[in-house]
Parts: C-alpha cells; structure tokens; sequence
C-alpha cells in the first residue's frame, strides 16, 4: 500500500496573518508557488478549495489559542480540539455512535478518551467533505475500517489533535511560530 | 429570548456581544465543539431535542430565535 505525504502548520491563534492569509501562507510552503492572490472557495458541504489550484487538498481546524491546515495531493481532514469543560456523558449520548458511547461508558466518559473520538470523527467528516449534517450517529470511528486512516498528531498541551486520510500517510507537523518560510 | 441566547452562549463559550446579525462561526469564531455544546445548552434549557440536520442550519442568532418561534418554544 503506497503512502502518501501530509504537511500540517501549526499557526497560533493570535498571529497577526488573517486566516486567509495563513491559508496562501501555507499553501505556499507546501506548494512553493505564489499564492497571495489565491482565493477560497467550498464545495458544497462545506469543504474548502482554491479554484487557483482545485487538485490541492487540504482542511482547517480551530480551537482555542490554535489554527491549524493540513495539506496534501488526496483527500485529507485534519480537527484540533481543546480539551474544553463539557458535559461529557451528555454529548457523547446524544451524538455519537452507540459503539463509542459504549466504549466511552466502559471507560468512565474519560476526558481525553471523549476528544479523542471528538476529534477522530470530525477529521472523518472533514475528509469526505459531507459535513455535519450527515449526523455524527451515523458512523463510529471505535471500530472503523482499514480505510479511512485515523492518526493522532502530537498537539499543544490540553489539546487533542487528529488527521485523517484514504490511505496511510507520512506526516510531518510545522509550527510555523518555530519554522521560518523561505 | 435574546437575554435568554445571549446568556447560554456567553455561558458555554465566554464569548459576549450577542446581536441578533450575529454569526456563530463568522463572528463568534465558533467550531462545531462549540456549537454542539451551545444546542445542548438550549436542549436542556427547553427540555427538547434540536434534530441535528436543523443544527447546522442555525447560522445567525435570529435563526435561533425564528426556529424557537417557529416551534413554539417559550422561556421555561
């Protein structure tokens, strides 16, 4: 099975790059084309695309003091989450898949456990470009497939951090706080 | 009702400044953690259950209040 390369970048929240502008500012690094004057557009669903470069695929997730975009030449869904006070057995109940809130259950609705499969369901639906109103029910990530593939990334500490692909990726993480663009 | 939606948000999330143009993910800069916890907020409030494919529909705070309306939700 032939593996594909990702590239996420890691931008704080408060950087003084509007979104958009970090968007192109990744795009170009991952592309090393010019990008400044790109624009974003959606599918319908929600998923996101430069009509500039409609074969480039990539995803956005925010959450708390993060913004983060994974880029990469196949469909690819990334989901950065703060671990933020929630009623965890609620949500779990009345979102998810009974298999996870089983799974969750048996694991005393543990906070790390809830954002992981938080997380792993968002990359998923972010990757196929459906969005939410699939219903989050409809599918569990506790017992899924061999594909798609579901990878947690390291993330801030408090954070969990997801990415999700068609078939088994490299990945590399760039915090661009740390890492200059050439 | 604005009191009411302005509170629950501000609430679950700390954000403020509640208009009735208001956009959850443009202005607010909510993600969908966000949202899911703010409906469960408003279903537990009104003791009923928002189906999920309206959820995503409720884009402005007055989409909030005209769905409330519309299904005759009132102030416990």
């Amino acid at each position: 099975m032939s593996r594909r390369s990702v590239t996420v970048y890691l931008y704080p929240e408060q950087s003084p790059l509007p979104r958009l502008d970090r968007l192109r500012d990744a795009a170009a690094r991952f592309t090393g084309r010019q990008t400044a004057l790109w624009t974003r557009a959606e599918y319908e669903g929600g998923k996101p695309y430069f009509p500039e470069a409609p074969e480039l695929c990539f995803s956005v997730s925010h959450s708390g003091d993060y913004w983060v975009c994974a880029f990469s030449s196949v469909p690819v869904g990334i989901d950065l989450q703060q671990h933020r006070p929630c009623n965890i057995p609620r949500l779990s109940q009345r979102f998810f898949h009974p298999e996870e809130d089983a799974f969750l259950y048996a694991r005393g609705y543990a906070e790390p456990d809830f954002f992981s499969v938080w997380t792993a369901k968002e990359s998923w639906v972010k990757r196929t470009g459906t969005g939410l109103s699939i219903g989050l029910d409809s599918f569990s990530v506790v017992s899924p497939p061999s594909s798609p593939v579901l990878q947690y990334l390291p993330a801030p500490a408090g954070y969990t951090m997801c990415l999700c692909t068609d078939l088994p990726a490299d990945v590399t993480v760039v915090d661009t706080a740390v890492v200059p663009k050439f | 009702m604005l009191e009411l939606i302005s509170q629950i948000v501000s609430d679950v999330t700390g954000r403020h400044g509640i208009t009735l143009d208001t956009d959850f993910v443009q202005d607010l800069e909510l993600n969908s953690f966000d949202i899911i916890n703010i409906v469960t907020a408003f279903e537990d409030h009104f003791d009923t259950t928002i189906p999920t494919r309206d959820i995503w529909q409720l884009h402005r705070v007055r989409d909030v209040l005209a769905y409330l309306a519309e299904h005759g939700y009132r102030e416990p």
